[in-house]
């Protein structure tokens, strides 16, 4: 069209579909992309790990992403070699000092370099899922270390976005668990594509404490509870206290199906993450945390068979006689039956940190030489 | 897997919108439909097959039943051999488990050895919603209310277009078909209000009603630890929840259809605003409801009845809403419940026992607010059984629960931030229905520079590309 002998071209705002769909699309693209980029560089990792926001006051999700921020972190970063790591849920957290057990390693002279994987709730199914973080040549032994809860049927919900992988998910839980919960899993599969949405509350978080001048380094223990200082002091029950849940709740279920059913999602993801490890061959103990006698009859766990757990695990590890050893219940019945060893019914306090890394280390040197 | 608050949908609308915008008009409903199907298939593949064996039959049955001929026997035929197949569908897919495991329990009752099979299989999204567009298309055609779809290609498009094939809005075929002629992608006024409504809805599902899951979630899990504050509040935000994650869907599904250039019809008007139950009924999910009065109500003879007649269609009726949300007893109790309401509300017109309220209309408002949350608790429950301790807890009959439950820390602990959105968003909610606001005239951004929308549109996709902690809408699997 012409207009006063001139050429009319058509503005950008006169065309609606260009205006206000596809620029707005385009540009929302390309910052979208280049903030996920960022989450692939070495450096800005170290940095936002040393940064990484302590256990509390915080909402669980910021923990859990930290956690995993924290596992990225180390997998990319390529100083520390040989690595004996110990992973779990936050019984391992809290349960094993790591200081302690490099004494103990560099007294009998073994060049391993242990680190803490505890990750919050984690539960055995979600261990073939964090196979780019544990399955690496960087790691000689992966010493994973069971709770009772830890066999679950039941996908941890806090956790499923930011601890995922879509084909060891697919392998170990099914495809029909998926189907069925098709949100969730989506969205999960995006958090694993897209690091800066796995990390989104945890990306919030750095920016509050940033303008709210509270960004600091990590503190020097790896610990969700600062040493030498208790956490809330438990409350202890008497059986008639106990509220028994009906097994609608999530921890409850747990306890209940890791000692009724032998083929949960948590036994079978035990036996692929052995697989794994055996393929590439990296040793693995596996061996139960510390939990104290007293929480036999928190609302959680009253009632749960701990023997029918611990054997069907002892079945799975012995089914394999290669580089797998398990460390029995027994030689921890000392730990377990000091109440001030614990500081509730799945967590260690300094204390019994201290007494179990000790035997830890020790047993793992008995396997290593 | 391409669900409205992932990431995948928003890659999935961007090649929607450049095909309308490139393609002609044939061309695009051709678009459109393929697209549709993949969006489905993206679900579960298998199920494609059903929803385009249901279209082709029907489109079938419905030329069939229009053409001339025949008499009214062999139409008659049709359309039941119809209704047959469409609600034996939905019979097989959603209610078949439910079915036999009460023939179980009734022979067991009865001391008969006999167990049937129960069959677990994956539920069709969307069905419910389908099954209805289609029952109601037929309906209209024999009734001569309604002309058949000019082809096969039209008929799967109004069956099968994504915005409301998963939860709706329930479409009326003869208000959708004739737009498909006309639709007119891009009309600036429609693209800016579109876009309005998609922004809209996903401020109401991922601000509030995803907010508001977890808490829910926490109490509903364990109500006998909970006291009757906190099922009360946790009732309050599961009222909250379902209406932003539903009228947030609409609001989605109608800002799309709009920039498409189709109209989709309002499915809630205030609701929680309403002063009776009748009310209420008129303006949530307003295309079931007006579903359900126009093919089950009125031809059961509606009010223009007995007493006694009247009654039993009511139980009919509100049965079979209950039932359509799922296949559970607290379904059908809800409906139930929600019909015993309206026999009710009825009658106290009748007889004007409720004269005493014409002069207190916010008192009217507020006891049926609370009506329809004592609806929503027997709704939400997980199980039938839970019922008695939830009643038990929100008419205070343990004075020492009252205050009891982790579930009221929870409720404490939500985050102050939440709160006040919450009640911004109330208060507007209430200002827009004093004015009388038509939803559907509403058209802020136009009036906004280009770079004001701009930072607008780039704020909105953070808040929902980084805000993953998305659930599920609840309708989805209705």
């Amino acid at each position: 069209m012409k207009t006063d002998n001139k050429l009319y071209i058509p503005r950008i705002k006169d065309n609606i579909f260009i205006s206000d769909i596809l620029i707005p699309c385009l540009l929302m693209s390309l910052v979208f992309i280049s903030v996920n980029l960022l989450f692939y560089n070495k450096y800005l990792l170290m940095l936002l790990d040393r940064y990484r926001p302590e256990y509390r006051p915080r909402p669980l999700n910021v923990h859990i992403q930290k956690q995993i921020l924290h596992l990225q972190y180390l997998t990319m970063e390529s100083e520390i070699k040989n690595r004996v790591i110990f992973i779990g849920s936050s019984s391992v957290v809290n349960g094993i000092d790591v200081n302690i057990i490099k004494q103990i390693l560099h007294k009998n002279n073994l060049d391993l370099y242990p680190i803490n994987y505890g990750l919050t709730g984690l539960n055995a199914y979600e261990l073939p899922l964090l196979k780019n973080y544990i399955i690496t040549d960087k790691i000689k032994v992966i010493v994973y270390l069971y709770n009772t809860f830890s066999f679950s049927d039941n996908i941890y919900d806090q956790a499923v976005i930011d601890r995922y992988n879509t084909s060891e998910f697919i392998n170990t839980v099914g495809l029909k668990y998926i189907l069925k919960n098709l949100d969730q899993f989506s969205i999960s599969m995006q958090c694993e594509i897209f690091p800066a949405m796995r990390y989104n509350q945890l990306i919030l978080d750095y920016i509050r404490r940033f303008f709210t001048r509270q960004l600091k380094p990590y503190p020097n223990y790896d610990y969700d509870y600062p040493p030498n200082r208790p956490p809330p002091p438990i409350r202890r029950l008497h059986v008639k206290d106990i509220p028994i849940l009906k097994g609608v709740d999530w921890l409850r279920d747990a306890y209940i199906t890791s000692s009724t059913d032998k083929d949960t999602i948590g036994y079978r993801g035990l036996r692929r993450f052995i697989d794994m490890a055996n393929a590439q061959g990296i040793k693995v103990i596996v061996a139960p945390i510390p939990e104290p006698d007293f929480a036999d009859f928190d609302q959680y766990k009253y009632g749960i068979n701990i023997n029918r757990i611990d054997e069907h695990v002892r079945n799975i590890v012995k089914a394999d006689d290669s580089k797998i050893f398990y460390l029995d219940r027994d030689n921890i019945r000392y730990i377990e039956s000091q109440d001030r060893y614990f500081s509730d019914g799945v967590h260690m306090f300094d204390t019994g940190r201290e007494e179990y890394s000790k035997y830890i280390a020790n047993r793992l040197i008995d396997i290593i030489k | 897997m391409i669900t409205f608050t992932s990431i995948y949908f928003f890659i999935f609308l961007i090649i929607v919108f450049l095909g309308a915008y490139i393609l002609d008009k044939r061309a695009r409903i051709l678009f459109y439909t393929l697209m549709s199907y993949f969006f489905y298939v993206s679900f579960y593949p298998y199920y494609i097959f059903l929803l385009f064996g249901i279209s082709i039959l029907n489109y079938y049955l419905s030329k069939k039943l229009a053409g001339d001929g025949l008499s009214s026997e062999i139409k008659r035929f049709f359309l039941v051999l119809s209704l047959v197949i469409n609600i034996g569908t939905l019979v097989v897919f959603k209610y078949i488990s439910f079915i036999i495991l009460n023939i179980n329990k009734l022979f067991s009752f009865l001391h008969v050895n006999l167990c049937y099979q129960t069959f677990d299989i994956l539920f069709p999204l969307g069905i419910s919603f389908y099954i209805f567009i289609v029952m109601g298309y037929m309906i209209d055609i024999y009734r001569r209310q309604s002309m058949p779809a000019e082809n096969l290609l039209d008929f799967c498009f109004l069956v099968s277009f994504f915005p409301h094939l998963l939860a709706g809005p329930i479409l009326k075929a003869k208000e959708f078909l004739p737009q498909i002629k006309y639709a007119k992608s891009y009309d600036k006024t429609n693209t800016l209000k579109g876009i309005e409504l998609i922004m809209l809805g996903y401020f109401k599902k991922v601000i509030i009603a995803d907010n508001c899951a977890g808490h829910v979630n926490n109490i509903y899990l364990n109500p006998h630890i909970n006291g009757g504050i906190a099922i009360w509040a946790a009732t309050f935000l599961f009222a909250v929840q379902i209406y932003c994650d539903f009228s947030g869907y609409t609001d989605i599904a109608r800002g799309i259809a709009k920039i498409l250039g189709f109209k989709f019809p309002i499915n809630f008007k205030y609701p929680y605003l309403s002063d009776s139950i009748q009310e209420f009924w008129r303006r949530w999910h307003i295309t079931l409801s007006f579903w359900i009065r126009d093919y089950l109500y009125f031809p059961l003879g509606g009010s223009r009845v007995t007493q006694s007649r009247y009654i039993l269609n009511m139980i009919i009726t509100w049965f079979i809403c209950g039932l359509w949300h799922g296949a559970n007893y607290n379904f059908i109790l809800w409906g139930l419940y929600n019909g015993i309401l309206i026999v009710i509300h009825h009658y106290m017109n009748l007889y004007k026992l409720n004269r005493f309220l014409t002069k207190l209309p916010n008192l009217k408002i507020l006891i049926t607010f609370i009506l329809v949350m004592f609806g929503w608790m027997i709704f939400r429950c997980n199980n039938i059984s839970d019922i008695p301790i939830f009643i038990r807890a929100m008419f205070f009959l343990q004075p020492d629960k009252i205050l009891s439950g982790a579930g009221l820390m929870l409720i404490v602990n939500i985050p102050k931030f939440f709160w006040v959105i919450l009640l911004l968003s109330s208060i507007i909610h209430i200002i827009m229905y004093k004015k009388q606001y038509d939803l559907d005239n509403i058209l802020i951004l136009e009036k906004i520079p280009y770079y004001g929308r701009l930072l607008i549109y780039f704020c909105f996709f953070s808040m929902i590309f980084f805000n993953i902690n998305s659930q599920t809408f609840i309708y989805f699997k209705f």
